[in-house]
């Protein structure tokens, strides 16, 4: 599972450099790591369609948001869906509660 | 035997603070002052992470709140310096309080992305204020000033510090040893236990957030004025990490862990510097190295002489006194409560 994460994270990279082929930083990344993280967290962690189909919302929340509300404040848009999804439903839009153990 | 092993290392480690001023230059005393805004940052950690156990990826973020809202009350309010300190340290607690609502539902690395993204969104609407902070162009910060009187240097802006620090430092020590928090200890080590016991956790989890948010304010609204001009740049996301991996590599549990936290974070670009390109390559080498060996963080490095000091004194003591006697009472832990409460932190 970790494997396979790490193989299409680094695919996604590779990917991402040839769209982006006249700028190679090793800082290019960052923003995409993280906006993947907040799909995730919104997804629910161990669902894999869910962390699909979360950074899907992501991506076109932010856009809706960028466009009819504000550019400037697009990326911080994205930290409060993050937050908010923290805050109301930890686990996550598609998975089901976990128990934890005591 | 009234040699108190606290006494006698504060007074000399008070008496280092306040005398090696006098053998450096200017760039000495800036440096100086950055460590103890640093160790502020470090105490707030070991609140927070030390005794609560909650992770924050997000202390620029309240570095920033302090570091601005204190120099705006001093330029738009035209508030005294030290008000304007205090003000920030309580703007800054009242956004700790808010950052503690995630942390009342999620733990972990889900905290930590919560806290990462309320570091990002603070810096990012800093960043588009212009009316208020300047935007792009920054803030200029007047030098402090105390009772009218200004500091126009970096020496004497030092002892003001060392004394804030002296006074924070106090305040964390009596917190950890205060009613919330030995709460706040409990919790951390088994939440569930602590909530059997009647500890109530949203309300502990709110004070350690707030307090921490209070020292980390103060120390940004110091820097802010020790700098003397303000930019978002300041308050990155790496420089929340580096915060983290100070306050770790002093030291979670103990204050001069917090000071040796601070310095290892002020000086090691400065000792580095000769090495140029692998500055950063051996940065993240002796990161990595003072975790693996020293777990407890650069203050266990005193535990030795500690040690060493104890038995020196039970060896003097034992003959006036037979209830020192070993194995009769454990002469360490009354005099020194922190030991007492150190075994407990084992198994953090």
């Amino acid at each position: 599972m970790l494997g396979q994460l790490i193989a299409s994270g680094l695919a996604l990279g590779s990917i991402y450099a040839l769209l982006a082929l006249s700028l190679l930083d090793f800082e290019m990344m960052f923003a995409v790591l993280l906006k993947a993280f907040a799909g995730a967290i919104l997804g629910g962690f161990n669902s894999l369609p869910g962390a699909v189909a979360g950074c899907l919302l992501v991506g076109v929340l932010e856009s809706l948001f960028a466009a009819y509300v504000s550019t400037a404040f697009k990326d911080t848009f994205a930290f409060c869906i993050i937050i908010a999804v923290l805050m109301l439903r930890p686990q996550g839009l598609f998975t089901r509660r976990l128990e934890a153990k005591v | 035997m009234s040699l108190n092993l606290r006494t006698l290392c504060g007074a000399v480690v008070l008496l280092f603070l306040a005398a090696i001023p006098f053998g450096l230059g200017n760039y000495g005393h800036y440096l100086l002052a950055t460590i103890m805004i640093y160790a502020l940052v470090a105490l707030s950690f070991n609140v927070l992470l030390g005794i609560g156990g909650q992770i924050s990826i997000g202390h620029a973020a309240f570095w920033a709140i302090g570091a601005y809202a204190c120099a705006l009350s001093v330029i738009k309010l035209g508030l005294p310096f030290l008000l304007g300190v205090a003000f920030a340290g309580i703007m800054a607690a009242l956004f700790g309080a808010l950052v503690a609502l995630p942390a009342l539902r999620v733990q972990g690395h889900y905290l930590a992305i919560a806290t990462l993204g309320f570091a990002l969104i603070v810096q990012q609407v800093l960043f588009e204020w212009e009316t208020l902070t300047g935007g792009r162009q920054g803030l200029f910060v007047p030098r402090p000033s105390l009772f009218g009187v200004e500091l126009a240097s970096d020496f004497s802006y030092y002892y003001l510090l060392l004394g804030i620090f002296l006074l924070i430092a106090w305040i964390t020590g009596n917190f950890a040893r205060s009613f919330t928090g030995r709460s706040l200890a409990a919790l951390r080590m088994s939440t569930v236990a602590a909530e059997c016991c009647g500890i109530a956790r949203p309300r502990h989890i709110i004070i350690a957030f707030a307090t921490s948010a209070f020292c980390t304010g103060i120390s940004g609204a110091l820097y802010g004025h020790l700098l003397g001009h303000l930019s978002t740049e300041t308050f990155s996301l790496a420089v929340s990490l580096s915060f983290l991996s100070m306050a770790v590599i002093g030291g979670l549990h103990s204050r001069a862990g917090a000071l040796l936290g601070g310095a290892y974070l002020a000086l090691a670009p400065e000792v580095l510097r000769e090495f140029k390109d692998a500055q950063m390559v051996i940065y993240g080498v002796t990161l990595v190295v003072c975790v693996q060996f020293l777990p407890r963080g650069l203050s266990s490095l005193l535990e030795p002489v500690q040690r060493a000091f104890n038995s020196l004194r039970r060896r003097w003591a034992r003959p006036g006194h037979p209830s020192f006697a070993p194995g009769t009472q454990d002469v360490d832990a009354r005099d020194n409560p922190r030991i007492k409460s150190r075994d407990a932190h084992d198994d953090a």
